[in-house]
């Protein structure tokens, strides 16, 4: 079977391979901005956050490109009649090819997640912040299964491959641009410690930038300041907060 | 698992039926396909043919009625569909990944016969070449039962008739029953020993061909011949002449469709 898998969806793996070694690359140059020759002098450009979502393209990729046509084009092509009408019945035929592809799509997606993360890491301190938590080998791994499970389901109820396709194109791009406008923001913990463990973090799903090589990941923002209590601005600030009395015995 | 031999037949269809939205393409179809018989199954177009032999291939559940299968059942479905991009040497592959039984030599050896290379993309061969490929992978798997849907059809008349003796070849040697669709009955004469006809998805006919010639007779009569299948003397003044089965399948298509079969 892993044969007949890799024979069939060769093509789609491969490419998508080489998408995943193109994410790494462009997050090992651009990981965080680029350096931009204007005449004499040496600019550097941040890259604008929406980059750190390159890694989610893997999981989109595998979604359109490898579950979306998975049972249309049998149907379309009515292959089904060849493959489903040998001694191996249709359900392990799909359980063990969807197996198989799933279990490849979630490695390649945790080979970047554990690369792009690694990358990120050097730079926010914070692993829930935008780029950190987008590049967690899990959460690239949850990306990819999810938009597996998308693309299979279009598939087996439209039965018509570019339909498919679309389909799953749409609903994954809405549902992951659903999810980073507005439910990652309620997923995370709004205050949390730093990957340091020892200054404090506010608002830490901050979109952190990296400016010639100094992450602004932790530091307090212009609203944590704006604070009216003393005691909040303080913990802010990273400065010490005084314990409450103890009552005496 | 009950054996061929405990049932006595591959295959048993009870009172079948298949519905699409509102229309019956399959209704009340009840025979029994036993171990080394060769079944010509003969319709008109849309007569239910392709629906009956997708549903007894297992690859199409039906509406009514029941199949009892005892065997291992292999399907050549109308348009011979192959993987485009795989050669026929990897379709080989692929069936015997999928299959429990699978004979390697049988299969490289009919595409021999068939002077069909083994290292072309499917997608690249003509349409008589890719029946060869399906029907080698077909007949390599060794069934108890094999189903084909208007195998013939793009092939030349010549190898027609070198790939049914093929397909009689094995199934006199392995006891492999055979059911073969097609709507040109010259194609089965000869061959099939069981007829099952169809017309508007009913079962029209369905006996042993060397039954039904023996019962049906032509009464020729002055300006006109009636097909009587019964065996009943002719009247006084008109003579007997023996039937073909054609005679017999277009004689009750013919009847079915002014008497309305649907």
């Amino acid at each position: 079977m892993i044969w007949i898998v890799w024979r069939q969806h060769r093509t789609a793996i491969v490419s998508t391979a080489v998408l995943a070694v193109a994410i790494i690359v462009f997050l090992i140059a651009f990981g965080n901005g680029f350096f931009y020759r204007g005449g004499w002098y040496l600019d550097y450009v941040p890259l604008d956050p929406a980059w750190k979502l390159a890694p989610s393209a893997l999981g989109l990729a595998v979604a359109v490109f490898w579950a979306a046509p998975l049972i249309g084009r049998e149907y379309e092509q009515r292959t089904y009649l060849v493959a489903w009408g040998q001694d191996v019945s249709l359900h392990r035929w799909l359980v063990r090819k969807v197996l198989l592809l799933a279990a490849a799509a979630v490695a390649l997606s945790v080979i970047v997640g554990v690369i792009a993360g690694g990358l990120v890491d050097q730079h926010t301190p914070s692993r829930f912040s935008f780029a950190a938590f987008e590049a967690d080998p899990a959460i690239q791994a949850a990306h990819t299964l999810f938009g597996f499970a998308v693309g299979l389901a279009f598939s087996a109820l439209l039965r018509r491959t570019l339909l498919a396709m679309g389909a799953t194109l749409v609903v994954v791009l809405a549902a992951h641009g659903l999810y980073v406008v507005k439910l990652r923001e309620r997923i995370i913990p709004r205050s949390t410690r730093s990957a340091h463990g020892k200054n404090p973090v506010t608002r830490i799903n901050d979109r952190s930038q990296t400016v010639r090589g100094m992450s602004t990941a932790g530091m307090p923002t212009r609203r944590a300041n704006r604070s009216r209590s003393p005691l909040r601005r303080r913990r802010n600030a990273g400065g010490p907060v005084p314990r409450p009395p103890r009552p005496s015995a | 698992m009950t054996t061929i031999a405990e049932k006595g037949f591959i295959q048993r269809v009870d009172g079948l039926g298949k519905r699409y939205g509102d229309t019956w393409a399959l209704r009340e179809c009840t025979f029994a396909l036993k171990p080394g018989q060769v079944t010509a199954l003969v319709g008109a177009n849309g007569a239910g043919k392709s629906t009956l032999l997708t549903i007894l291939a297992g690859l199409l559940p039906p509406d009514a009625g029941k199949v009892d299968t005892a065997g291992r059942v292999a399907f050549v479905a109308q348009d011979k569909p192959l993987y485009k991009n795989f050669t026929a040497a990897e379709m080989f592959r692929l069936a015997r990944n999928l299959n429990a039984v699978w004979e390697q030599d049988r299969a490289e050896r009919w595409l021999r016969t068939f002077g069909v290379r083994a290292d072309r993309p499917c997608g690249r061969l003509s349409g008589g070449q890719q029946a060869h490929v399906a029907l080698a992978m077909a007949v390599a798997a060794r069934p108890d039962l094999l189903l084909l849907d208007e195998p013939l059809s793009n092939l030349d008349p010549l190898v027609r008739r070198e790939v049914t003796a093929e397909l009689l070849a094995d199934s006199a040697e392995s006891g492999m029953a055979i059911m073969l669709s097609t709507h040109v009955i010259t194609e089965v004469s000869g061959v099939a020993e069981n007829l099952i006809l169809l017309a508007g998805g009913k079962l029209l006919l369905s006996g042993e061909t060397d039954d039904l010639l023996a019962k049906h007779v032509f009464h020729v009569g002055p300006g006109s011949e009636v097909l009587v299948g019964d065996n009943r003397p002719p009247p006084d003044g008109w003579i007997t002449r023996p039937a073909t089965l054609e005679d017999i399948v277009l004689s009750n298509l013919a009847s079915a469709r002014d008497g309305g079969a649907a």
